[in-house]
């Protein structure tokens, strides 16, 4: 007899339009690079594939001082952020359920916050007229005039630098917390010390290797988009010259049609490039686990005390820099959103006015507008799509779903700006380009993946007798869908739904690539407001961006909140 | 009218290999008949197949026949078994009243729907909890629900998936009794797999023992 599978609901379509999505566009797009680069492009006019376009990239002086700043800013904030949150993992870790639950909702909050509100704040923090060298100045009497530095913006990309690192500490913070609740190290801890191991030696010589393969993927995807970030880079990476990827966006970007050449060619430099450090990353993993494997079991049982000590007061101290800039940031960009005047050393500005605010008002609401309407689209497309793939996979086993899933993970390790070029010449192909479709699909590449992710664990973990008790109750499956599940799984739901709508927030390159500045969001209006430099504008953009980000989560807890029954 | 629940050669495989069966049998009203096995005997996974939501690691062969007629191709919601599990699975977002009222079959009156439920609730020796939150209710008094739930909706036949096993002891041969009793008073047939020897005792039917996987 037949194997009778409960297949009433159109099954495999979604997992096939999904992977079609979002695989499908990035491999035409990567594709589309590879050729424009190598000259080929017919609908330009150039039918011969020739070196032309990487002939000129490698004559550009400008090239090598970029992928120098682009490397420095990226490997240090990817090393930094890495080692950062795992010794705050290993010291919340080994300080239990005290004080992690705090940790873990900063680092949640810092994750939902758009990379360019973070980075605008951060830029009024540390720039020359800024808090911190206002409060040096208060200080010591010097600088009575704004120093003359270039602290935001450096050649070396070191604001840059910390700026991922403010966004990045937090994301791996959480990945890491994750992956110890599944190797659960405290009976092994205890067992360490039992042996007369002190606690901060035994966790790296026993929780660490059995950790790293769990954390691996999410190290890699921070280093390629340290790599490849543009939207930071546009506001705190160094501009003479820029960062590559902020390069490649201008050549794609240039009225001058040849320059595309160019920014595909530095488009499959940027992918060489990242798959160079991630191969980097990988030897280096095999040069550690080499030089440690003898430490490992040496039986040393502590660090010198000196060491333990200045260590753990290092670690203090970065935590506290890290939570403290990124309250001052956001305060920084709510304080100029509202001064009237403040003149240079002054900590506090003298008058506050709601005068940017009002001028905003008049040309907001559009950006604002089009933010929200992207935002909410595209979450709910995501969601709707993102659980029809995971409801399907009941009927499919479970090796096949994995391979499948993998697929998902390629838009956060390839370079989103090496295959955004490729599609923004699909785009101007298919004449898409310029519209809302477009940006549409675009944000969908970005924010599938995070709702996936976010709806996959909650999903799995529903107890599927509750839907066959109501399939045996003789219901049908999209009522019981319609009617158990969804409602069961409705705080998951909502969850989901606000990190789709805050990534789709928080997107800059997809939304110039796609809407060729003819449609602007907040995020877009405020990269180009910066370099314009009314601070008390940006103010205004960057605290309406952290609000409309806040609030999604705020509505998702809401739903997560809500219980029909109180207790009785 | 008698009904009959018949299994014919039935057989589980995982992976090609076989792990449960033939099982053959003759389920009549009044004799519930009762398969004893170890956990991974399969025991579990026949009642889903037989519900229709084998998982997708298993195949199975055999008929499954109600009263002769073979039922094995028919979508889940058409077969008509009622099903029970270890734990009540009463819909937390749904009252109780609501929950008896998810079982009802379509169609009815509104007002014929209030009535069967409040005798459910009745039967259930549990009137006036309609309007309760099934979490604010005790252990035995959600087992209730469930069976109540189950029955409303009409079934042609009652599987339990050990549905005594998580009750403390006291509740559980008291629970045990309501259901045969409940189900013997609806003319149903009754299939339950445990691994309780008191189960196989109190069903006073056929009992088929299965081996491990093998």
């Amino acid at each position: 007899m037949k194997r009778i599978l409960l297949s009433t609901l159109p099954g495999k379509l979604p997992p096939a339009l999904a992977l079609l999505l979002l695989v499908g566009t990035i491999l035409v797009g990567l594709g589309l690079v590879v050729v424009t680069g190598f000259g080929y492009l017919p609908a330009l006019g150039a039918d011969a594939p020739s070196l032309e376009s990487f002939r000129r990239l490698f004559a550009d002086p400008r090239l090598w001082p970029s992928l120098l700043a682009t490397l420095t800013a990226g490997l240090v904030a990817t090393v930094a952020s890495f080692l950062t949150a795992l010794a705050l993992a290993a010291a919340f870790d080994q300080a239990g359920e005290n004080g992690q639950g705090w940790a873990h909702r900063f680092a949640v909050a810092v994750l939902a916050l758009p990379h360019v509100a973070l980075a605008l704040g951060l830029a009024f923090l540390i720039m020359p007229s800024g808090w911190i060298m206002r409060t040096i100045a208060q200080a010591s009497g010097l600088f009575p005039i704004p120093a003359d530095w270039p602290l935001v913006t450096d050649r070396g990309g070191v604001a840059l630098a910390l700026g991922l690192f403010l966004k990045e500490t937090p994301f791996l913070f959480i990945a890491y917390l994750t992956a110890l609740a599944q190797i659960k190290p405290a009976s092994q801890l205890l067992m360490a010390r039992s042996l007369g191991y002190r606690n901060h030696i035994a966790w790296v010589k026993l929780v660490l290797p059995r950790l790293y393969p769990l954390i691996r993927f999410p190290i890699l995807a921070v280093l390629a988009y340290s790599l490849s970030v543009v939207d930071m880079a546009l506001i705190l990476g160094p501009s003479t010259p820029a960062t590559l990827p902020v390069l490649i966006l201008r050549w794609a970007n240039d009225p001058d049609l040849a320059q595309r050449f160019v920014a595909a060619a530095a488009a499959i430099l940027q992918l060489l490039l990242v798959s160079g450090a991630i191969l980097l990353w990988l030897l280096g993993e095999v040069v550690v686990k080499r030089l440690c494997s003898a430490w490992l079991s040496d039986g040393r049982r502590a660090w010198p005390e000196w060491i333990a000590k200045s260590g753990s007061l290092l670690l203090r101290g970065i935590g506290i820099v890290v939570v403290a800039a990124v309250f001052l940031s956001l305060l920084s960009l709510l304080l100029w959103s509202a001064a009237m005047t403040w003149r240079y050393p002054d900590i506090l500005p003298q008058a506050i006015s709601l005068a940017a605010w009002q001028r905003a008002g008049m040309t907001i609401w559009q950006p604002l507008g089009a933010s929200l309407l992207l935002a909410i689209a595209t979450s709910i497309t995501a969601t709707v799509l993102a659980l029809a793939c995971i409801e399907h996979e009941k009927h499919v086993r479970r090796y096949l779903v994995q391979r499948a899933e993998r697929w998902l993970f390629l838009p956060l390790l390839v370079p989103e700006v090496s295959f955004l070029v490729g599609i923004h010449v699909l785009l101007v192909l298919i004449g898409l380009n310029g519209g809302w479709l477009a940006v549409g699909w675009l944000h969908l590449l970005f924010v599938f993946p995070y709702v996936f992710l976010t709806l996959k664990a909650p999903w799995r973990a529903f107890d599927l007798r509750f839907e066959h008790m109501a399939l045996a109750l003789g219901q049908s499956p999209w009522r019981v869908l319609w009617r158990v599940k969804l409602p069961m799984m409705r705080g998951s739901l909502a969850w989901a739904a606000a990190i789709g709508g805050s990534v789709s927030l928080s997107l800059y390159l997809p939304t110039v690539l796609g809407g060729e500045g003819r449609i602007v969001t907040l995020a877009s209006e405020a990269v180009a407001l910066s370099a314009g430099g009314d601070r008390r504008v940006v103010g205004v953009y960057g605290t309406l961006q952290t609000t409309t980000a806040a609030l999604f989560f705020l509505a998702a807890l809401l739903a997560l909140r809500h219980r029909r029954w109180t207790a009785k | 009218m008698t009904r009959r629940l018949s299994l014919r050669g039935v057989e589980l495989s995982k992976d090609g290999r076989r792990i449960l069966g033939p099982v053959d049998c003759d389920i009549d009203p009044g004799r519930p008949v009762v398969l004893m096995g170890p956990s991974g005997s399969g025991k579990s996974t026949l009642l889903n197949w037989l519900i229709g939501v084998l998982p997708p690691a298993f195949t199975a062969r055999g008929q499954i026949l109600l009263d002769g007629v073979e039922i094995g191709q028919l979508p889940i919601q058409a077969r008509r078994l009622g099903i029970l599990f270890q734990d009540d699975l009463l819909f937390p977002h749904l009252s109780v009243a609501e929950n008896l009222a998810f079982g009802l079959p379509a169609g009815l009156s509104a007002a014929e729907r209030q009535s069967r439920i409040a005798a459910g609730l009745a039967e259930a020796e549990l009137p006036g909890l309609g309007g309760r939150d099934p979490g604010s209710l005790s252990g035995g008094e959600r087992a209730r629900i469930a069976l109540l739930r189950t029955l409303l909706s009409e079934p042609r036949a009652l599987l339990l998936d050990e549905p005594f096993a998580k009750l403390d002891v006291a509740l559980r041969s008291r629970f045990r009794a309501f259901v045969f009793d409940r189900a013997a008073a609806r003319n149903l047939p009754v299939l339950l797999v445990s691994h309780d020897p008191a189960d196989a005792a109190a069903a006073r039917g056929p009992v088929i023992s299965l081996g491990g996987p093998g």
